[in-house]
């Protein structure tokens, strides 16, 4: 899966590329639940259906050294940034095969080789954590940006706050992508913030915030690339509020039922990957052979990451031991 | 049943009590918190009261008398009870103090007021059971009377010197007066000689000796030694001897074969998972085998400097305890004086000891020709009870091996 | 051997200033050290030479002073950021805890984080209780990290070296009365000294002083009076609380048999009872007397008021008085 040279692939292929891509995400995230739910799997498992466009989008097209700072629910993002599935489901199970070798649980991908930094659990940690890179490729002088994502109630916690300030200081080659789905677990978003409209945090922060629609692939593309573009440029960071729903709970063993059935029904109407289909077999980007082609291509590579996984071994008890420090330099 | 008052501890290094003064007589009736009796030591006074209703039976001490601690001083009735003769007579002889024949400055009372069971400190203990000393014994130098391991050192050196003392009390200076003093002459066994002696002689009655032996081609090591004793004195500051070198190859060998860097403990084999090897030094007084420890852990250079500084430590008798304690194998060279082979007694309590003899240029045949070699004995002497035959010539092939082809060494370091 | 004489705080200067010269990607952060040259003058004269961007002054941000230096180090830089005082570092524990100390193990040791924090601690200079705190004992438990904790020049200069050198994240503190307290020779060439390697400054066979910072001084100080007393006593100066140096200590303690250790930190929780532990643990069959603490008291550190602040110092008479007793027992 290359997603390195697409700056050199013409316009229309960039957009079927995605809508694989979006779709690779999204019956990924589904086979992840349903193996879950059969228990081949231990722990829990963070679902991110619905919110695909929101982190597929911004990160395809990024450059390898692009780092991307995700939290649990940002599958879509390691996707998008090449990370090979079979990895992604190796993490899941924790398996030896695993990038980090069955130590975190279940969704805290990282991916070194392609700059993915592991997230912790801790709410928000990922934002100072992934500020702190912009600041290295300011010091630096490279033209890399960093890709920050977290949800709703990330953007109350204290360290978020001190972040996003000093980005706005020194303006930092970052875009903070905010997952505004309504809900931190079980706390709504009025009991979250006095706002509701979260991008107007970035005025405190001195510079620009935007709000979109996340679940319209072609909107997100559209204000994804234009921060991205400024970051690269040195005109500092963005705060891309993109609104979208988590269709499932907070975590598969999370029923959700804090929130209403119409308000997920009403959601679940603007799924961004049929909006985005019918978009593209309306402009005969796509057509329906090549659709079933992706469709089937798609199932071949999931069975296959699966099994992967599945027959990986866990890693061995003393393991536990390894990697607390680094010998050497 | 009658009450025996006895004559109570006063403090903890009081022995005994002189009667003072009596405040009720024979046959007086007495009541519980009177004063009964009032005694003098060389620390403290103390009036003792009566602790039931009664009659004072019988005065066993009189006033003047001065008597040990526990002793019996008296005799109550309680109401209705009758005196039999022979309660008398039975707190009459129990008046005699046990003789003890430490010297008599860390004596001990350990009889009555001593209830509380002593405790000690782990160094104690253990310094107690590798000499064979019960630390009960000791009057303490530590706080609150306590026993440190400075006093039971202090007690193990007395030891030595009284049983030198009685053993020459013991002889009869006619048995051993010489007929014609010309024709003998009585020499002494020091203190440290006794206790060496001991030593060796429990060593081989609890230990099945056998010695097996080797030989050693030294000359590549005696070649080495003489073109480059200069230079390496120089660039290191240490004066080379094979001994460095032996027992880096011992070490190497009794990784191979832990059995061997062990002792004997009641029924378990302990495996020391240290090595530290004690070289035997002769003196005037007597053998003694300081120890370097941690051997596997010092390069050559820092034991050639080590076994120097014990040697040195070792002739003018400025040996710590920390120098000879815990050994686990010992080489002897007996060659500093010539002998070719020996058979070592074993440094209880550890289970073989290596000897190393004089190196001479013999002829010997190689691939199949006549030629001369500087050659060496090693005899290794165990303790069949642990090590087989086996094993221990295995483990001397190896130290062989270490020796003669010391490129097997590169294997540690590279 | 060429030499000079400098001062604590000269010898963490020179420090940084040749690690900033000699490795292009170590950097500052923190507040008030680039124009000002730090509170105490610590990194003075360094922004000058190295520019804005390599000597950072920060807002108030403890959490984005910990966490963005993580985040710069996972991109290549060695980040040195300061916490000013060791009492303001508890808003940056998130950052040092969750994800400092644990990103290299969580991702597999797919990341290293090459991170000095430098935090200035200590009392009795009038403090009081948000200038005197002295908290090494919170990282101590922390595997993932280093703690280093010097009490000369030499070993402040060689120990902050080594520091930024080591690929993981060290907590390096600072006693704030050794500044410009004393004054030592040290070479003009570069050293460093090594991590996790103690020191015995003086040889004893009576009583073992364990000890670090400021009491290492007071300790022999009390050394030298007890042994006109005849009381020989050995002082062994940690440098590293973690990893810390066993091995010295029980050589030490299998040696004299007594075991004293100093510290100022309060006692309960204090590192004096994990090397006690290590002691009754590894050498327990030659101990000859209680293993003894001598610290501050359980009270928050520390009262203002200077009759209190000396109640709660330990000095080289309340060292003397423990020793005495230990060596008599």
């Amino acid at each position: 899966m290359g997603v390195i040279a697409i700056a050199n692939k013409p316009e229309n292929n960039q957009l079927k590329e995605l809508y694989y891509l979006l779709l690779l995400t999204r019956n990924l995230d589904e086979r992840a639940r349903k193996l879950f739910k059969q228990a081949r799997f231990t722990g829990t498992y963070f679902s991110a259906v619905g919110q695909e466009a929101t982190t597929v989008v911004p990160t395809y097209g990024l450059k390898k050294e692009d780092v991307i700072a995700p939290s649990h629910r940002e599958i879509g993002a390691n996707v998008a940034k090449g990370v090979p599935i079979k990895y992604i489901m190796a993490q899941i199970y924790a398996r030896k095969t695993s990038p980090d070798k069955g130590k975190s649980h279940p969704c805290h991908y990282g991916y070194a080789p392609l700059n993915v930094i592991t997230p912790a659990s801790t709410v928000a940690g990922q934002v100072v954590v992934g500020t702190g890179a912009a600041l290295a490729f300011k010091i630096k002088k490279t033209d890399n940006v960093v890709l920050s994502f977290f949800g709703d109630g990330a953007t109350s916690r204290g360290g978020f706050h001190e972040a996003l300030n000093f980005a706005g200081i020194h303006k930092l080659p970052i875009v903070y992508i905010c997952q505004n789905n309504l809900w931190a677990e079980s706390v709504p978003l009025n009991l979250q913030t006095a706002l509701t409209v979260l991008s107007e945090r970035a005025k405190a922060y001195g510079f620009e915030g935007v709000t979109i629609d996340g679940n319209d692939v072609v909107e997100v593309k559209k204000a994804a690339g234009a921060a991205i573009e400024k970051a690269r440029k040195g005109d500092g960071p963005t705060f891309i509020e993109c609104r979208t729903y988590r269709w499932y709970g907070h975590s598969e063993i999370d029923p959700a039922n804090y929130r209403a059935s119409e308000e997920v029904e009403e959601w679940k109407k603007k799924d961004p990957i049929p909006r985005f289909e019918k978009y593209l077999l309306g402009k005969k980007i796509l057509s329906e052979q090549e659709k079933n082609q992706i469709f089937g291509r798609i199932e071949k590579e999931i069975d296959e990451a699966v099994e992967f996984a599945e027959k990986s071994p866990y890693p061995a008890p003393e393991e536990a031991l390894e990697d607390v420090y680094y010998e050497g330099e | 049943m009658p009450v025996q008052i006895q004559m109570p501890q006063m403090g903890e290094s009081v022995v005994e009590g002189t009667i003072s003064k009596w405040h009720k007589k024979e046959g007086e009736k007495i009541k519980k918190d009177e004063p009964l009796v009032e005694i003098i030591t060389d620390k403290v006074n103390v009036e003792v009261p009566c602790l039931e209703n009664g009659i004072l039976a019988r005065i066993l001490v009189r006033e003047g008398e001065t008597v040990p601690i526990g002793a019996k001083l008296a005799i109550i009735l309680l109401p209705g009870e009758k005196l039999a003769e022979e309660t008398v007579s039975d707190a009459k002889t129990e008046e005699k103090p046990r003789t003890l024949r430490e010297p008599e400055d860390i004596l001990k009372a350990v009889e009555a007021g001593e209830t509380e069971k002593k405790r000690y400190s782990p160094a104690v203990r253990k310094l107690a059971n590798e000499y064979g000393v019960d630390p009960a014994i000791i009057q303490g130098t530590g706080a609150g009377g306590r026993v440190t391991k400075e006093d039971i050192m202090a007690l193990v050196e007395r030891r030595i010197e009284a049983i030198v003392e009685e053993e020459q009390a013991e002889i009869s200076p006619e048995f051993w007066k010489p007929a014609d003093s010309k024709k003998e002459e009585f020499v002494h066994l020091t203190a440290v000689r006794k206790m060496i002696a001991q030593h060796m002689v429990k060593s081989k009655r609890e230990a099945p000796h056998v010695t097996t032996w080797d030989e050693v081609d030294m000359t590549r090591w005696v070649d080495f030694l003489s073109k480059r004793k200069d230079e390496i004195k120089e660039k290191y500051g240490i004066k080379l001897t094979y001994m460095p070198f032996i027992i880096k190859s011992v070490v190497q060998a009794l990784k191979e074969y832990p059995m061997i860097n062990s002792s004997l403990v009641g029924d378990e084999i302990r495996i020391k998972k240290y090595y530290n090897i004690g070289i035997a030094v002769a003196r005037e007084s007597g053998l003694v085998v300081p120890v370097i420890h941690s051997a596997d852990k010092k390069c050559v250079v820092e034991l050639a400097k080590e076994i120097d500084e014990l040697r040195i430590k070792a002739q003018s008798d400025k040996l710590t305890l920390q120098d000879i304690h815990e050994g686990s194998f010992t080489i002897t060279n007996a060659g500093v004086f010539g002998a070719i082979a020996s058979t070592p007694i074993i440094n209880y309590p550890e289970v073989a000891i290596l000897g190393v003899h004089r190196i001479m240029e013999r002829p010997v045949v190689v691939k199949g020709e006549i030629t001369k070699r500087w050659m060496t004995n090693l005899c290794l002497s165990f303790d069949h009870r642990v090590v087989d035959g086996v094993p221990a010539v295995q483990f001397l092939n190896r130290v062989k091996a270490y020796l003669e082809e010391p490129e097997l060494w590169i294997f540690e370091f590279f | 051997m060429k030499v000079k004489k400098v001062t604590f705080i000269e010898a963490i200067t020179e420090a940084l200033a040749e690690e900033m010269e000699r490795d292009e990607r170590v950097f500052l952060m923190g507040e008030d050290i680039g124009l000002y040259g730090g509170v105490f003058k610590a990194t003075k004269g360094l922004q000058e030479k190295f520019g804005p961007m390599r000597v950072i002054d920060t807002p108030i941000s403890e959490a984005f002073i910990a966490g963005g230096a993580v985040g710069a180090a996972l991109m290549g830089m060695r980040a040195v950021p300061e916490i000013q005082f060791a009492d303001f570092i508890t808003p940056a524990m998130d950052q040092i805890i969750q994800q400092a100390a644990k990103l290299r193990y969580r991702s597999g040791g797919s990341y290293k984080v090459p991170v000095v924090f430098r935090v200035c601690c200590g009392g009795g200079i009038g403090g009081g209780l948000y200038h005197s705190q002295s908290n090494e004992a919170w990282f101590v438990d922390q595997p993932g990290l280093k703690v280093v904790f010097p009490s000369t020049p030499y070993d402040a200069k060689g120990l902050l070296k080594a520091s930024i050198r080591d690929g993981n994240p060290v907590i390096y503190f600072e006693h704030k009365k050794l500044y410009r307290s004393i004054k030592q020779d040290i070479p003009e060439e570069d050293y460093i000294v090594p991590i996790g390697k103690a020191q015995v400054r003086t040889k004893g066979d009576k009583v073992s002083i364990i000890t670090y910072g400021l009491m290492v001084h007071y300790s022999l100080e009390a050394a030298a009076k007890l042994s006109k007393e005849g009381i020989s006593a050995e002082v062994i100066d940690l440098r590293t609380l973690l990893p810390i140096d066993k091995e010295t200590i029980l050589e030490s303690v299998k040696k004299t048999g007594k075991a004293v250790i100093v510290h100022e930190a309060n006692k309960t929780g204090g590192v004096g009872g994990e090397i006690a532990a290590i002691i009754a643990e590894e050498a327990f069959e030659y101990l000859d007397a209680p293993v003894t603490r001598v610290a501050g008291p359980d009270i928050p550190t520390m009262p203002f008021a200077p009759p209190m602040e000396d109640f709660f110092m330990v000095n080289p008479k309340k060292i003397i008085n423990a020793v005495r007793k230990v060596a008599a027992y």
